[in-house]
């Protein structure tokens, strides 16, 4: 496990660590992704954010190409309804990271949401505006079906036909 | 005796010479030849196809407004044409200005021999005389005879090659085969069914042909509709004794064809109406309508879909005497001033028989011929002509594509407007590919949950139709294997009709978020 993973994964406590994305039948499938990983259950007590504080579902960080990635996963099971309310989220996911990673690392950023309903054109508009920011790192997130591969998201680039 | 009884006698000669059914089809006006109007249109009627042309299965219910979406190569166009050749086979006029019936003419010629003569011929016996009872209340309805309906069948299923044919017409189909989904072992079969009742199953394998069909228990002789064309017949060859078999034969297939004009509409409601299709390609044809029809008229029959001959015979047939014949011309004038900003006109051409379009700007004095136009003025043209001069309440309009060279906010008036045609009684039936139409669309059924609940006035100005109203279908599948349809539901939560476009915008999305975020990475953050 690469030695960013390995930091993160080490401050997570006990019971906010998960094994999968999943909930209220929405997920991103992790398969392909590497083992080397630590997911986060958001909902957990032991997450350093205010209790009224928004947050998204989960926290994912894990290796690619011997690179770190830190991947907020909003889930929505139906569709994106309010983009300010999963902005909030996303963003109370990259605090956390914030928090868990050590201090001086290299790694990739991509925010994530997931979500299960035909959205219309003006939602895909709204979303065009949204940024997420970790440690000077500006991301518009990658956005999936629920059920969607995670990998996917991460490999695609500027040229991808996806 | 009543002088007009008298003059019906006084023809009998006549008759006898011109045949029954061709006085018969002469005598009568096109104002009570209106058939299907007393015909409500039969609820929950589905149009079931398998194996039919790239379409593996589908199963549609016909609703006033019915819209077909789903990738090209997957049936859309082909489900519409058969919809439109099903009206053209049942529902064909003798000619223009009446709506006189072909099929029930063909279905009793002078070839029909009676499955059971005598009861025929009681059971007309019996009918004329409860028509002519004593203190029958106005409006009286006489329920079918078995004898009666039985031989309506016969004759309806013997018009199998004729259905087919049609098919192959309005599709542009050549050889009988080609209906047939490539691969399909048992055939291609068209059934439209009630209640789980087949009222009619076309079944067709190779070049063979075979049509089953059912008349529903529930038809009805209403006595007004049939007494004056059944009053003339008992004045003519059936009525008389001195008449000779060959006539009085001819006069019960006579009434048998009054009967069936009576039935049929009820039993195969709305499949009795006119429907006027509007093809994918109308803004070429209604630029090059002269070129193309004069083309046809030098070379003959051509290997054109009956659906595009069709739509240019109406085209050429437009006059401009015929003004307002269609019953919306408000809706066309609306077209005309909200979306095109300037009229489309009908005038003589100097070219012997066909007429000449153009378009005038509002405020222009000058007219500008249609070739000269925009295209979306080409596209919206034939919409606005047809509304204003052709289609009628109760008439199917089957449009293709109408988001073709609008714009997104054209796209959505005119489906409003559209809409609105249907909650005025006409049936729509479109093909799309437009995410707008859709939208629009899926706001004009949501709106008719406020229908009389809203506070501000301006709902009920709106269009709404309701859920039961509209049918949206999806087709999808792989050509290899045909293409499946299925109903899409109104997402409750979305407010959308979910017709799978969601992954080309996520597509679209992801690709500039990638973008985004390798630019952001080049910087260096």
């Amino acid at each position: 496990m690469s030695e960013v993973v390995a930091a993160f994964a080490a401050n997570v406590p006990p019971p906010c660590r998960a094994s999968c994305c999943e909930r209220h039948g929405c997920g991103v499938d992790l398969r392909g992704c590497s083992d080397r990983r630590a997911i986060v259950d958001m909902d957990r007590l032991a997450i350093p954010l205010r209790a009224d504080q928004p947050r998204c579902d989960y926290l994912y960080v894990g290796e690619k190409d011997d690179a770190a990635w830190v991947v907020p996963i909003e889930l929505k099971s139906g569709t994106i309804g309010n983009v300010n309310e999963v902005l909030r989220q996303l963003e109370g996911g990259a605090l956390t990271a914030d928090v868990w990673l050590p201090a001086e690392c290299e790694f990739d950023f991509l925010p994530v949401v997931a979500h299960g309903k035909d959205m219309p054109k003006r939602a895909w508009e709204r979303l065009r505006r949204l940024r997420v920011r970790l440690r000077g790192k500006e991301r518009s997130p990658g956005i999936t079906r629920c059920g969607g591969l995670l990998l996917a998201l991460l490999a695609a680039g500027p040229t991808s036909d996806a | 005796m009543p002088a007009s009884a008298r003059g019906r006698i006084e023809s009998v000669d006549r008759v006898q010479h011109a045949g029954l059914s061709t006085l018969l089809a002469t005598r009568l006006t096109p104002e009570n030849r209106i058939l299907s109007d007393d015909a409500t249109p039969r609820k929950g009627l589905e149009l079931e196809v398998a194996d039919f042309g790239p379409i593996a299965e589908a199963t549609v219910e016909l609703r006033p407004l019915t819209v077909f979406i789903g990738p090209s190569n997957t049936g859309k166009s082909w489900l519409a044409m058969l919809i439109y050749a099903l009206h053209r086979f049942m529902g064909g006029a003798l000619g223009t200005g009446t709506r006189r019936l072909v099929l029930p003419g063909r279905m009793f010629d002078t070839r029909t021999k009676f499955a059971s003569d005598e009861a025929v011929h009681r059971a007309i016996d019996e009918l004329v005389k409860a028509l002519y009872r004593r203190g029958a209340p106005p409006g009286e309805e006489i329920p079918l005879a078995n004898a009666v309906a039985e031989e309506m069948r016969l004759a309806l299923a013997r018009q199998a090659e004729d259905l087919r044919d049609e098919f192959r017409r309005s599709l542009g189909v050549v050889e009988p085969e080609e209906l047939v989904r490539r691969g399909s072992e048992g055939g291609a079969t068209v059934v439209l069914r009630q209640d789980a009742l087949d009222l009619l199953a076309l079944r067709l394998l190779g070049t063979q042909a075979k049509l089953d069909v059912a008349i529903a228990n529930d038809a009805r002789i209403r006595k007004e509709a049939v007494r004056d064309d059944l009053s003339y017949l008992l004045s003519t060859a059936y009525g008389t004794d001195q008449r000779d078999e060959e006539s009085r034969d001819a006069g019960y297939r006579d009434a048998l064809r009054v009967l069936a004009e009576q039935v049929l509409p009820q039993v195969f409601n709305p499949f009795f109406r006119q429907a006027f299709y509007l093809p994918a390609g109308r803004t070429g044809v209604v630029e090059a309508y002269r070129e193309i029809f004069g083309g046809m008229a030098e070379t003959g029959p051509t290997l054109l879909p009956g659906v595009l001959t069709d739509f240019l015979r109406r085209l050429i047939e437009m006059s401009p005497a015929r003004n307002g014949n269609g019953g919306f011309d408000e809706v066309a004038g609306r077209i005309e001033r909200e979306m095109l900003g300037g009229g489309i006109r009908v005038a003589p051409s100097p070219v012997a028989g066909f007429p000449k379009f153009g378009y005038r700007p509002d405020g222009w004095r000058e007219e500008l011929p249609l070739t000269n136009s925009s295209s979306a003025v080409s596209e919206l043209a034939p919409v606005v002509l047809f509304l204003r001069h052709v289609v009628a309440p109760g008439d199917v309009l089957i449009v293709e594509e109408p988001e073709a060279h609008l714009h997104p906010a054209a796209q959505v008036k005119l489906t409003r407007l559209l809409a609105g045609t249907v909650q005025a009684g006409l049936r729509v039936v479109m093909t799309t590919h437009s995410e707008w139409i859709l939208e629009a669309l899926a706001n004009v059924v949501r709106r008719s949950a406020l229908a009389g609940g809203s506070s501000d006035g301006k709902v009920e100005q709106a269009v709404a139709l309701r859920p039961s109203d509209v049918g949206a279908w999806l087709f999808t599948g792989k050509q290899s294997a045909g293409s499946v349809v299925a109903e899409l539901e109104l997402d409750d939560e979305t407010g959308l009709f979910p017709a799978g476009y969601g992954p080309v915008s996520e597509a679209l999305y992801n690709e500039g978020a990638g973008i985004f975020n390798q630019i952001q990475r080049a910087k260096g953050e």
